[in-house]
């Protein structure tokens, strides 16, 4: 979708600009105050869909993963932009990717964008959480393997 | 005395049909002696699930017999009521068949349900909800509707278990918001709309039994003034009443609208001609799919392309405007997405299907709707004395 990922002491990390991209679409689809209000929730979501996905066997942990989530996320904006701004976005991926897949279908290229900055949130929320930094850490590799 | 009233049923269609009949019950009730809690429909020599429903208890006139029967009645081609399909009779008797619908009355709304879908009808203006209590809009409105134990009305929301409810805290359905009244040319106030949506509504009757439960509910009164044609002020209290009529199985509610005005001084009500307005504020998608057919003001369909595909059909046998879709008036921007209006054209008695649907597409719900629509307002099976 947009540039690759570095690797950084065995942990991946995503490219700033794909962070930076992520946080534009969250914000053209002005639902940051509600994942603000409703962060704890998305982020126990999100780890509930990463216990689940360890249930799988070892190749299909990432699909899986993404097969729980990317829903998810589809589901915040459903539920918390307003048709303008939904409107808004989907133009602007128009303009952002002019030709290829995300154009295709923006809702789609939205909802992975959604969940990027939603794991980059829960990556930020919950790195000095002894018990919780490592499945954040699991869970960034696999949205890595997104992009 | 009467110990037993024949009835004539009527199938206008060329195809055998059956299922419940709905008719009134006091010309029946005139012609013989019986009481309502007492009597059993025969037809073909067994006895049919029988109920009689008393919708509103100041109105006698009101009370309904509804019967069902197996699809067993002749066929017409005429397609005009002139045919008689076979015939049933009024019995006393117990009617013991299981009742496997249920009704719920409570202070703030009244819930109905049948094991498949189950809705409740919030009478209060205010909202269900706890932490929205300020919002006084919800008058009327059914402010959950579960279909197989999934709430309908918000798919995303349930999914996701957002909001302190698990879905958003504005959506309702089948909410009678308002009412249009015309006054006479030679009075030069013009028609008035009478809004509803912010009022209280009560339950007036709450019964269930074999063939179907109802519960009936009243807007609490609001004042009408017009001259008549001498000129002299005529003023009434009017109420719009409701029976929404939920059967076993199914995964539709039928429902009549009628208006009751009083007239100052006086105890005789009238039906009034008024106009229903409909809102409903769903999770459908950003993009909605809105089908009818042109020229058929009968029923139309919304569905959800890209959620779950649920639908909702509406079907009336008073003609379905346009589907507005925000309504013109809708104050909110965020949520505008999710609500829909439309009026049905001049009525004194509205009889309304809605239907409720998952894992259905346009072409699915629209077969649904376009047969209750057929069945249930157009061209029901009847019975007469």
């Amino acid at each position: 979708m947009v540039d690759t990922t570095t690797r950084q002491d065995e942990q991946a990390v995503l490219d700033p600009q794909v962070e930076k991209t992520a946080e534009q679409a969250v914000r053209i689809l002005d639902i940051g105050d509600a994942i603000q209000a409703m962060s704890e929730l998305l982020f126990q979501q999100i780890e509930d869909c990463e216990i689940v996905a360890e249930t799988a066997p070892p190749a299909e942990q990432d699909p899986t993963f993404l097969a729980l989530t990317l829903p998810l996320a589809n589901n915040l904006i459903h539920y918390a932009a307003a048709v303008w701004d939904m409107e808004a976005a989907r133009q602007w991926v128009h303009n952002h990717w002019p030709q290829g897949l995300p154009a295709k279908d923006p809702i789609a290229t939205l909802a992975a964008l959604t969940l990027i900055h939603l794991v980059n949130k829960g990556s930020e929320h919950f790195r000095e959480d002894a018990a919780r930094k490592d499945v954040w850490a699991r869970i960034g590799q696999r949205i890595v393997k997104l992009i | 005395m009467m110990s037993a009233a024949k009835l004539t049923l009527l199938n206008p269609s060329p195809y055998a049909r059956g299922g419940p009949i709905v008719t009134p019950w006091e010309p029946i009730a005139t012609a013989g002696s019986f009481d309502p809690k007492n009597v059993t429909v025969f037809y073909d020599g067994r006895k049919m699930p029988t109920q009689v429903d008393r919708l509103d208890p100041d109105d006698p006139s009101r009370d309904e017999l509804v019967f069902s029967v197996p699809e067993l009645l002749s066929t017409s081609n005429e397609d005009n009521y002139q045919t008689e399909s076979g015939y049933a009779t009024v019995r006393e008797g117990k009617n013991d068949e299981p009742v496997q619908v249920w009704v719920d009355q409570q202070y703030t709304g009244v819930k109905l349900g049948n094991g498949l879908l189950e809705i409740w009808i919030n009478t209060d203006a205010a909202s269900p909800r706890p932490d929205h209590k300020n919002d006084k809009w919800f008058g009327g409105a059914a402010t959950s509707v579960q279909l197989d134990g999934h709430e309908i009305l918000d798919v995303v929301g349930v999914h996701g278990g957002f909001g302190a409810y698990g879905h958003h805290h504005e959506i309702r359905a089948m909410q009678l918001d308002r009412v249009h009244l015309v006054r006479p040319p030679w009075n030069e106030e013009g028609s008035v709309d009478q809004k509803l949506f912010n009022r209280n509504w009560r339950t007036v009757s709450a019964v269930a039994g074999p063939v179907r439960a109802t519960a009936t509910i009243a807007s609490d009164p609001f004042d009408y003034e017009y001259k008549d044609a001498v000129g002299k002020e005529l003023s009434f209290k009017c109420s719009v009443y409701r029976a929404i009529s939920l059967y076993p199985g199914q995964d539709w509610i039928l429902e009549e609208v009628w208006l009751k005005a009083i007239p100052g001084g006086g105890k005789k009500p009238s039906l009034f001609w008024f106009v229903p307005g409909y809102f409903m504020m769903t999770e459908m998608s950003f993009y909605p799919d809105k089908f009818r057919y042109p020229n058929h003001p009968g029923w139309f369909v919304i569905t959800a392309p890209d959620e779950e595909n649920q639908g909702y059909g509406f079907a009336t046998d008073s003609l379905a405007g346009a589907i507005w879709h925000p309504p013109l008036d809708y104050p909110d921007g965020r949520s505008q997405h999710r609500s829909f209006s439309w009026e049905l054209g001049a009525t004194r008695c509205a009889r309304c299907v809605h239907l409720f649907r998952r894992h259905t597409n346009r072409l699915g719900i629209s077969d649904a709707i376009g047969k209750l629509w057929y069945s249930q307002a157009f061209k029901p099976v009847r019975a007469k004395l």
